[in-house]
């Protein structure tokens, strides 16, 4: 029986040690950045390495003879839907026929909350090589030391001069030296507004903070389920979007130009209070995309705040042309939008960084980055003007579709203002403030918990400095 | 000899499966004892630095943590006594011959085998502000309120429906146990009782109840687990209800605290392993 025992502590203290082993790290050989291994060359690429090097030869260099070592990197995208996965997978294909070393993966990962999780979980051990990013991630990433600023600004410095200035003033990084990712494709928020009803009511667009609450008072019936405006209010980073265009266009700022907490101003309690006041002809309840976009589709709602991805809806419900689009005013105009880019880790080896620049660099070519913006025709807007010129582009039932607005949704894009850029300075903190939700949250207790707003701006001022310390 | 060498082969083949709960299941939680003693940068370049029982002390400083402990015992007992008796009911009344008994269990199964997110999004439309049925029957049919109820941004009818949800959703699993456990029940039993003058009341806890009672022990331990640690049915009804898992989400993906999360997590093992072992003991003992 003792021997039973020992034979049994044997075997257990053989696989505990086997099992700590195996997950313990990878060989030297097979990860030059033990610390942040990214993707590793698989099995099979290395044993295909003598062919494809001899295929891989006179690709680079003006026909010099290069061996190229087989490389596997991985790209973690958004794009869940099928066409979408399809349509990226050909942008793979066509990039692999060029450098036929590389081999891309995609990596979907579907929803907000998810995409967070799956992006802490692979900062753990294993990013992705390229991941595609909102502007708010991207600073995550840059605040982390996980994203390769060098990378990045290799590709954006090739690119010098084919971005509008507005998207190049949110990709910077706090120093103004580097970019927080490269921009592939950017949405703007405002007030979409159904002209016809205004008109017949004899009301000014709803642009300014007087012209916004005099028609949400207006059209504000809700005997009859019609109510003033689709505020949103949902306790989510949506709100914290919106609310930030009524913040920034009365001079508030949640952070200050040191970087500090700034959610107590006078001013950002006057936007508070206006929030909250224009709440009340809203749809009541905590309103999401989802809510909003029903409600402006549904007649409920004459006005609501919602991104450029509601053009497509717009179009198919033969609702277009009744429909204008408007940026909310007061001591200047200010509107939200965000910025896809991508981002490459840091951390890889040499070739999966050069196979990483050359894909990006491949995304962002004219051609490819068409390809790309058509997968949402309408909802991603180019961020380079010689994209949003190329016959290419405008190629597209959507798209040609809201020509009447393209200069209103132009105009949008030069207005772009973020909590966290303060004086030029482009605050990546403030990525942790928005992935915290605290001003979301306190939006929905402002509105939908009827909390008093120099309350509210009281204590989210409180959790930002905590963050911040943090 | 024999047995030795037999011993050994049995060992041998249960190796395996030691092995894969070692890696799936030991070397996680080992990992996250030591990480719950540690501020977890995320980045993995930079060192944990250990902070002693600094996330435990935080935790349990922090009076989110009892209220969202409390709503979630609230809501697990609710939901596993309710959908328990409702899914050991529904067994009772099916567990005889009637027409159509097939397509009636299929229905049973339905809320079970739906995915959660279509039934979630159904349950939202359905409780809508400006078009759901449920405001339409209750402001303009009924005229039981002028405006329309924010069902899931008021804490209390948010939970009542989150409750409402979760059993309705997984009372067919306890269903399911309890009329496979009474199919086997021998008919002679409720005969016999039938003859000494038992009523129903009586036939019920004295044979049903002591039949099912390792069933009744194993859908309430699963479920209590399993109800403890519910996240995403609640966080995707409503933002309002505030328990442990939600808790426990927030501080490990939004404030991104890995080590607390880690702290919450063993405390919550600790908790509920008691808990267990406790009713196990004490309720479901078979002495």
């Amino acid at each position: 029986m003792k021997k039973m025992k020992k034979t049994l502590a044997v075997i257990l203290a053989a696989a505990m040690t086997f099992s700590l082993t195996a997950c313990g790290g990878n060989k030297a050989e097979e990860a030059p950045q033990p610390d942040a291994p990214a993707v590793e060359n698989t099995a099979e690429s290395q044993d295909q390495a003598p062919d494809v090097s001899t295929e891989a030869e006179e690709t680079e260099a003006g026909g010099e003879e290069v061996a190229k070592n087989p490389v596997t990197i991985q790209f973690m995208h958004s794009m869940v839907e099928e066409e979408r996965q399809q349509t990226i997978q050909g942008l793979i294909d066509k990039f692999e026929g060029e450098y036929d070393w590389i081999t891309v993966e995609q990596v979907p990962v579907d929803g907000d909350s998810a995409y967070d999780t799956k992006l802490t979980a692979f900062a753990g051990g294993g990013m992705p090589a390229v991941i595609e990013v909102n502007q708010n991630r991207a600073k995550w990433l840059v605040g982390n030391e996980l994203a390769d600023l060098d990378a990045i600004r290799e590709v954006i410095e090739s690119k010098t001069g084919d971005y509008y200035d507005a998207i190049l003033k949110i990709n910077t990084t706090e120093d103004g030296q580097n970019f927080i990712g490269v921009p592939v494709g950017g949405w703007v928020q405002g007030i979409w507004y159904n002209k016809t009803a205004f008109e017949e009511k004899g009301l000014a667009a709803p642009d300014t903070w007087e012209n916004i609450l005099a028609a949400a008072e207006a059209f504000y019936d809700p005997d009859n389920k019609k109510y003033g405006i689709a505020l949103p209010t949902v306790d989510g980073s949506f709100s914290e979007q919106s609310f930030s265009q009524f913040a920034l266009s009365a001079g508030a700022n949640a952070l200050n130009a040191e970087g500090g907490a700034a959610f107590d101003s006078d001013e950002m309690v006057e936007a508070l209070t206006y929030y909250k006041e224009l709440y009340q002809y809203s749809i009541q309840g905590s309103n999401s995309t989802t809510e909003i976009k029903d409600a402006l589709l549904n007649g409920s709602v004459p006005m609501g705040i919602y991104s450029t991805y509601i053009l497509k809806d717009l179009i198919n419900e033969g609702m277009m042309d009744d429909f204008g689009f408007a940026l909310v005013t007061n001591k200047t105009s200010a509107s939200y939008g965000s910025v896809g880019m991508l981002s490459i880790s840091d951390g890889l080896s040499e070739e999966e960084r050069e196979a990483a620049v050359l894909f990006v660099e491949f995304l962002v070519k004219p051609e490819n980055n068409i390809t790309w913006l058509h997968m949402a025709p309408g909802g991603q807007q180019p961020v380079m003007p010689a994209v949003a010129d190329d016959p290419a582009y405008l190629d597209n039932e959507i798209i040609k579709g809201f020509e009447t607005l393209s200069p209103e949704i132009s105009a949008a894009f030069g207005s772009i203002s973020l909590f966290g850029i303060v004086d030029g300075k482009n605050f990546v903190s403030m990525g942790d403030v928005t992935s915290s939700n605290v001003i979301g949250r306190a939006i929905y207790d402002l509105t939908v918990n009827d909390k008093d707003p120099a309350a509210v701006a009281a204590d989210t001022q409180k959790q930002i400095e905590e963050l911040i310390a943090q | 000899m024999n047995r030795k060498k037999e011993r050994m082969a049995g060992f041998l083949l249960i190796a395996p499966s030691i092995l894969l709960i070692l890696l799936l299941i030991g070397y996680p939680m080992i990992y996250n004892f030591i990480i719950s003693f540690h501020k977890v940068p995320v980045n993995p370049k930079k060192a944990m630095q250990p902070v002693g029982l600094g996330n435990f002390s935080k935790t349990l400083t922090d009076p989110s943590f009892y209220s969202a402990l409390g709503v979630t015992v609230f809501f697990t007992l609710l939901v596993v006594l309710l959908s328990t008796a409702a899914g050991l009911a529904v067994a009772i009344l099916v567990n005889r011959p009637f027409f159509g008994k097939k397509i009636v269990k299929a229905l049973i199964l339905l809320p079970y085998i739906v995915p959660s997110v279509s039934l979630i999004f159904a349950w939202k439309y359905m409780f809508n502000n400006t078009y759901g049925i449920v405001n339409y029957l209750f402001v303009d049919v009924l005229g039981l309120a002028k405006r329309a109820p924010l069902w899931f941004d008021r804490p209390a009818s948010a939970f009542a429906l989150v409750t409402l949800f979760s059993i309705w959703k997984f009372f067919p699993y306890a269903f399911m146990s309890f009329y496979a456990i009474l199919q086997t029940i021998d008919r002679t039993l409720y005969e016999a009782a039938d003859v000494d003058g038992a009523n129903g009341w009586q036939k019920f806890k004295v044979i049903t109840l002591q039949e099912i009672r390792p069933v009744l022990a194993t859908v309430v331990t699963l479920r209590t687990i399993w109800v403890f640690y519910m996240y995403t049915e609640i966080a995707l009804l409503s933002g309002q209800v505030k328990t442990i898992s939600v808790y426990l989400y927030e501080n490990a993906f939004s404030m991104r605290d890995m080590g607390k999360a880690a702290a919450i997590s063993i405390l919550l093992f600790a908790m509920i392993f008691g808990f267990i072992m406790l009713v196990r003991k004490k309720v479901f003992r078979y002495e």
